[in-house]
Order: structure tokens, then sequence, then C-alpha cells
């Protein structure tokens, strides 16, 4: 058997008064192995009415679900002349259909078109392997057949769970009973998807009734606003307000950094004084304040930044000033330190500069006396301890060959 | 060198005075010439 993909669908069943009468439940392969009743077998279709359990069809494709459903349709409507035809004789539902005008067909497409080919009407749709032997799957009439109406909820995906507690809805006895009623409850199937006829009526009647509640709502405000004429005194109230706005206006004016100018072409247009930001209409006052106190804010820190900055900028020229001033003071004074302790003269009067070694030996001589805190010699070596920001010891080797590794 | 790095004009400390800082300056080019002087003569 060809098990082919199946989704889920429901046909449902009204009568004249438009109660529920009875559902066809499409299962996915899928899902009705889980099923108690239906077992391991696929590709099944669960028919449901008001006076049976169900009658279980095997279907060998389903890809042409649409071919199946018009076959199922015509079959209904078959049915329907027929037992308009018969409406004297009572329709058991339990009957077992012994002529195959009272079956519905479910098979190929092949069968189908064969079938019509010949002019046969359907044949009685088939159970395979072991549904043959269960009673639950013998064939039977469908009993709302001859209803009038017939409701399709094609492609309408139902959750598994809930078709299944509508089958085990349906087995009930008590159920039962009420169904087998000629006036059945149409509460029967409690979960079944309104029909989308109704569905559209409904909408349509909310949508139009909100929308008559709406016009209306509209209506009565605006009749309010506009049929109400102000009395007297209302009308000298808002007169004080408007003259007390423009007096405001008029008065807040000068205070506001957005002044007013005019276009080439004579259009009035407002600029800010500071930021220069231009606009066609003059801000709200509140936003305006706002606006102002942030600019001003804005501007003393600007303001006192470059204070600082000023301040700063002239401790400098100061300190640079004092600093050349004293260069120039000492700067003699400092070079003719550096060369008498640099040089040296000897015993016929000769003036002869120092070494790199003598002048690091005599280093202590010209140090200034805040930058060194021990000076001694040991022998040929001359070890310095200063202080600058730490107390640092280093050896000032006068031996030429030791100079590299100081 | 120890002492040529300590007179550096850029690790002198920021509170001396005006005078020992010019001193140290210009006793660190004088340093710094003579050790040219000594490492040319010494072929260092």
């Amino acid at each position: 058997m060809r098990l082919l993909r199946l989704e889920h669908g429901t046909i449902t069943y009204f009568d004249s008064r438009q109660r529920l009468k009875g559902k066809i439940v499409l299962y996915p392969h899928t899902s009705v192995s889980r099923h108690p009743d239906i077992g391991p077998y696929r590709n099944l279709v669960h028919i449901f009415t008001a006076k049976e359990k169900g009658l279980i069809f095997s279907l060998e494709s389903f890809d042409l679900k649409e071919l199946w459903m018009t076959a199922l349709v015509e079959q209904i409507t078959v049915f329907k002349q027929q037992q308009e035809q018969e409406i004297d004789e009572p329709v058991t539902a339990t009957t077992a259909p012994e002529s195959s005008s009272r079956s519905l067909f479910v098979g190929s497409p092949k069968r189908i078109a064969r079938s019509r080919a010949d002019g046969r009407r359907l044949e009685v749709a088939e159970t395979i392997g072991p549904a043959t032997e269960d009673p639950t799957m013998e064939h039977h009439v469908v009993d709302a057949m001859d209803l009038p109406r017939i409701s399709m909820l094609r492609n309408d995906v139902k959750d598994v769970h809930q078709v299944y507690d509508s089958i085990a809805f349906l087995e009930s006895d008590e159920e039962d009973s009420v169904m087998d009623g000629e006036e059945g409850d149409s509460d029967a199937f409690p979960d079944a998807p309104p029909c989308p006829e109704e569905v559209d009526s409904f909408i349509r009647r909310t949508i139009i009734s909100n929308i008559d509640q709406d016009c209306y709502r509209f209506e009565q405000e605006s009749s309010v606003a506009i049929d109400e004429e102000p009395t007297e005194g209302e009308v000298e109230a808002s007169t004080i307000a408007i003259n007390s706005d423009a007096v405001e206006s008029s008065t807040q004016l000068p205070e506001s950094d957005w002044l007013e100018a005019c276009t080439e072409d004579g259009k009035v247009y407002f600029y800010h004084r500071i930021t220069r930001l231009t606009r066609w209409v003059k801000p709200d006052s509140r936003i305006e304040q706002a606006s102002e106190l942030r600019i001003r804010e804005a501007e003393e820190v600007l303001e006192r930044h470059i204070l600082d900055r000023k301040l700063e900028l002239q401790q400098l020229q100061l300190k640079t000033a004092a600093y050349e001033r004293i260069r120039e003071e000492s700067m003699s004074d400092i070079m003719l330190r550096l060369r008498e302790w640099s040089t040296r003269m000897d015993k016929q009067g000769n003036v002869y500069p120092l070494q790199f070694p003598e002048l690091l030996r005599d280093l202590m001589l010209i140090l200034p006396t805040d930058l060194l805190l021990v000076v001694y010699t040991a022998s040929n070596n001359v070890t310095v301890k200063t202080v600058l920001h730490d107390v640092r010891t280093f050896t000032i080797s006068t031996d030429p060959r030791e100079v590299r590794y100081c | 060198m120890k002492a040529m790095r300590f007179l550096h004009p850029d690790k002198l400390p920021s509170d001396i005075d005006i005078t020992s800082k010019l001193l140290v300056e210009q006793l660190f080019i004088l340093l710094t010439e003579k050790y040219d002087a000594f490492r040319k003569a010494h072929d260092i």
C-alpha cells in the first residue's frame, strides 16, 4: 500500500436548522497509528455522524485529496436525493450497505475515473489488512447524508488531541443517546469550528457595530464641540485668557533669544541669536526656556573653561618670563663655574681641560648640594649617593677601562 | 653612565630651582661632549 502525506481536514455537516450533525475527520498517517481504535492502520479516514461512532475507510492515494473530496460530496448529494425519494423509509444507521448506491468510495483517482466512465456508482470503500476483521471497520451508510447543507472546511488543520477528544466524545453512550434524537442539540460537537459564512457574518456584524459606535461617539463629541455656542461669559473669559497669553508672549519676546526676521520673499522666520538656528515657527516657550537654560549652562561651562585656560596660560607665561630672566642673569655665572670645574691649571700656568673620567670624578664638586646626599671617595672610585625621587646609589669609576661598564 | 642618566634634564625633579636646573642642563651638555670625545679617543 502506498502511503502518502495527508493533512488534517474536517468536514462538518449541518442540518436544515443549522445544527451540527456530523464530521469527517482526516487523519494524517503519522498520527493515526496512535489511536487505539484505529491501531496500526494508516491512511484512514474516520467519518463521524450523529448516530454512529464512525466509519473508517482506507485511502490508497491521498495526494489528490481534492478529487476525493469532490467524489465524497457527490456521494453525499446522491444520498440526499435518495433519502428524499425514500423519505417514508426510516434510515438505520448501523445497517451495512448492501447496495453500492449507499456507499462511499475512497480510492485511487484511476478507479474514480474508471467508475465515472463506466457510469457506475462509486463502490464501498475498501479496508485493508486486519481492518476487515475488525467489527468497527464495517461499512456503514453515513447517516448524515440527508442533511441539506454541507459545509466543508478544507485544509482546516486541527490538533490531533482535539480530534481524539471528539472521538472519545462520540464513543460515549451518553452522547450517542443524545445524538440519536431527531432534534439533536447543536452542542453535540462543542469544539466544532464555526461555519466560515457564520464567522464572516459575525465578523462583519462586529466590525459594522464597532464602526457605528465610533461614528456615534464621534458625532456626540463633535456635536458637543460644534453645536454648543459659547455664552457671553465664556467669550469674555476666553478673550481675557487670549489677551493674557498675548501679554505674556509680548513680555517674553524681548527676553527670548529667538529673533524675528524676514526672508527676501517677505516670509517671517525666527533665528536664534546664539546658535543661529532658523525656524519658520517660534518654538514653544517651555521648550525654548529649557533649551535656553541648557545653552546658558553650556556657555557658562565654556566660559569657565576658557577662564581657567587663560589663567594657566598667564601662569605659564610668568614662569617662562622668570625662567628667561633668571637664565639671562645666571647663565654667565653658570658657564663660568662650569669652565672652572672642567679645566685645570698646571704649574706653568697653562689651562687644560679635564677628560671625561676626571669630570666624573669631580662631579660632586659641581653638582648642587640639594641633589647630593652623601659623597665620599674610596681609592680610585667615587661613590655618589644622591637623593631625587628616591635614594639612589651609583659608582663612578675613573678607570678608562671600566667606564663602559659603569 | 648612571651619572649621565641621573643628570638628564628630563629626569630632574620638578621642584628643583631654576638655577640648579640650568646648571645641570649645561653640565649634561658638557659631559655629553666630553663623553663623545672620550669614546673617540679610546675607540669605544
